[in-house]
């Protein structure tokens, strides 16, 4: 968790904004959501950056290691209960979590399920020697074909002819959640935009993320604000503290 | 830590399942593979689950052909027909023999000298033969193109026959386009009447019959007797000489007010003359019948063989006199000599170990084996691995499975030593 009126002096600060220009809430906001979701996303290409070297063993220097870190802020568990109350059940299948970024594991019982591509699904259950079980069950997901295509489905199958439903089965899951939206909220004292704790909500990037987050909404107010020197300001800063980390 | 933790020495005791800690199950080795072989930092770095399951089965099988040992057994007593059907899960045999009445075992052999070949149905003029009708009949294949059901008739595939559902007057089961019965020839009709419920033959007015008819040159119809009741009737009908040749068509007919119930199958029509001459296996039947020469005294006195001494050319593989079997894949059989009808015989054989869950399971000896061979089946089949780490791999799977065998063997000191003992009798006196 990262304070967000932190982040927003600290940004302030570099901006001068006396000299420069004021950042408005709005546009902080703005800038602040898509910073999170920037450094959010580049964690998943970082992972599969970091498992082509060798890592170590030492604590806290490992990188796959300081990224499962940083990833499991976001890491969801839901129990059969929840997917039973949450999860519609459509034909063959049960609807993906609302609030889900990326699908971690899929179990029935304690069994995780194979994700598989339609295709090779299919192909699958063809096979009896790859045909799922209830000890190894497999499953796809599909995103197309939906009302509402935002929503998609994961098929489970425990058997060349039997779809595991939560309503039947103990299916549980983990899953990446989309960071929440990150909101520096205010109330207006004497035409001044005061912190408003209550209703704010901070970053849900690990506290480690602090000062990526300061460089890179720095670097959008630059080039919102027509002032490249800001942009340059915040890119170097960032480029700099990119390639302190990845050395 | 310890894998007995779980279990209680009274539960052990108490249960059935005892000496399973020698075995490993299938999935557990499953799910070892995925975690210690498998992942970053090692040579496996990604692999499906669904691979390596494939690989473990595979595995499973394999070493159970020829490094497991072979555990399953059957005990029958030969009936008189002299089969044996294999068991559900029978891959190959490893032993077959019969057991005298102190539970010793006396190996039979198989025979390659005899078959149980498809008998082909022959007429009398030692062509094939060829019915004109023949339907709902477990020596021929139903061609249902020119059959039409009528009204209360209808197909039953699992009995392998056609239904008339309380059938009204009128009601066919009928063939068109049949080949054209020819003037001055006779036709046989065979065909078995079933399910008729019982009819109370005071009540005559009740009985209902049902009819076979063929249309002769002029389209009047030739009938066969009609029948009421179940049963299988054999009757020839000649086609008068006055008549002519034309379309031809067969049907049954229900031919009384009352509706007809019942079923009909096993339908043959076809010329007197193109009578089926055999069924089943000639082949089969003489070895059925033979007496083994073993029990003959052909090889205890000089008879047959009146010369002392000169057995010339005995085959040690007829050597014998307890008996013998051949396998018939195609019925998936087997066949033994007639000496074997009423003796208890064990079939030890083996299977892929893949039959059941319960059964999917290895030795503790050979887990080792499973998971080189996971191994090198996964690195072989993937793409820009090393040759060198794929051969390492196979030299690894090949040891583990030597080592396996050996140890699964079961060979103890003790136990070859007392062997050899007997083997130096010769020598010692």
């Amino acid at each position: 968790m990262v304070n967000i009126d932190t982040v927003y002096q600290r940004v302030l600060a570099f901006a001068n904004k006396e000299q420069r220009g004021y950042i408005t809430p709005q546009e902080f906001n703005l800038f602040a959501n898509q910073a999170q979701l920037e450094i959010f996303e580049q964690y998943f290409y970082d992972l599969n950056q970091g498992a082509r070297i060798p890592g170590n063993d030492t604590e806290f220097s490992d990188i796959l290691s300081l990224l499962g870190e940083k990833i499991s802020v976001f890491e969801i568990e839901r129990d059969n209960a929840w997917v039973r109350s949450v999860m519609a059940t459509v034909t063959n299948g049960f609807t993906l979590p609302p609030d889900m970024y990326r699908i971690g594991t899929v179990r029935v019982g304690t069994a995780p399920v194979e994700m598989l591509t339609s295709k090779q699904f299919n192909a699958a259950i063809l096979s009896p020697l790859t045909t799922p079980t209830a000890v190894r069950p497999i499953g796809y997901m599909v995103n197309a074909g939906f009302t509402n295509a935002t929503i998609g489905k994961i098929i489970v199958a425990v058997s060349g002819t039997t779809y595991a439903l939560p309503a039947d089965y103990d299916i549980n899951l983990s899953y990446i959640k989309i960071p929440t939206k990150a909101v520096w909220d205010y109330f207006v004292v004497n035409e001044k935009a005061l912190y408003n704790t209550n209703s704010s909500v901070d970053f849900e990037l690990h506290p480690s993320e602090e000062s990526e987050l300061v460089y890179k909404i720095l670097k959008f107010a630059g080039v919102s604000m027509a002032k490249p020197d800001i942009m340059r300001a915040g890119q170097g800063m960032e480029m700099a503290q990119t390639q302190q980390e990845k050395q | 830590m310890g894998l007995l933790d779980g279990t209680a020495q009274q539960a052990y005791y108490q249960g059935n399942d005892h000496g399973n800690y020698q075995f490993v199950s299938l999935a557990d080795i499953i799910n070892q593979f995925m975690v210690v072989y498998v992942g970053e930092d090692k040579i496996i770095t990604k692999a499906k689950r669904m691979d390596v399951a494939f690989h473990a089965q595979r595995a499973l099988a394999e070493l159970s052909f020829d490094t497991f040992k072979s555990i399953k057994a059957q005990e029958i007593t030969v009936p008189s027909s002299l089969q044996m059907a294999l068991p559900h899960d029978y891959v190959n045999y490893t032993k077959i023999s019969w057991v005298d009445s102190v539970g010793i075992k006396h190996l039979l052999y198989p025979t390659t000298k005899t078959s149980n070949p498809t008998s082909i149905i022959q007429n009398a003029g030692n062509g094939i033969y060829s019915p004109i009708i023949s339907g709902f009949n477990a020596g021929f294949t139903t061609d249902e193109t020119n059959i039409t059901y009528g009204a209360g008739t209808a197909k039953d595939a699992t009995n392998n026959q056609v239904d008339f559902t309380a059938a009204a007057f009128g009601s066919k089961l009928t063939w068109d386009n049949v080949t054209d019965f020819e003037i001055d020839k006779s036709y046989v009709l065979t065909y078995t009447i079933s399910n008729v419920p019982y009819t109370d033959p005071a009540s005559l007015s009740a009985v209902a019959t049902i009819t076979p008819r063929m249309n002769d040159a002029f389209g009047n119809k030739r009938s066969f007797t009609s029948r009421s009741s179940n049963g299988t009737y054999t009757e020839t009908v000649t086609i008068p000489a006055s008549s002519g040749g034309f379309t031809s068509s067969f049907w049954f007919n229900v031919t009384s007010t009352a509706t007809f119930t019942g079923s009909i199958s096993n339908i043959v029509l076809a010329e007197s003359s193109d009578i089926p001459l055999n069924v089943g296996s000639a082949t089969w039947a003489g070895y059925q019948s033979g007496t083994l020469d073993g029990n003959q005294n052909n090889y205890q006195d000089d008879v047959y063989w009146p010369l002392d001494g000169s057995r010339y050319g005995l085959d040690p593989q007829h050597a014998q006199a307890n008996g013998s079997f051949y396998i018939d894949s195609l019925s998936g059989k087997i066949y033994f000599s007639s000496n074997i009808s009423g003796q208890t015989v064990i079939l030890d054989y083996i299977s892929d170990s893949l039959g059941t869950d319960g059964e999917m399971q290895v030795h503790k000896f050979a887990e080792e084996a499973m998971y080189k061979w996971i191994a090198h089946a996964i690195l072989s089949g993937k793409a820009n691995i090393p040759e060198y780490q794929v051969n390492r791999f196979k030299k690894e799977r090949w040891a583990a499975i030597r080592t396996a065998k050996l140890r699964l063997s079961n060979i103890k000191l003790e136990e070859l030593t007392q062997i050899l003992r007997g083997k130096s009798k010769q020598i010692k006196h």
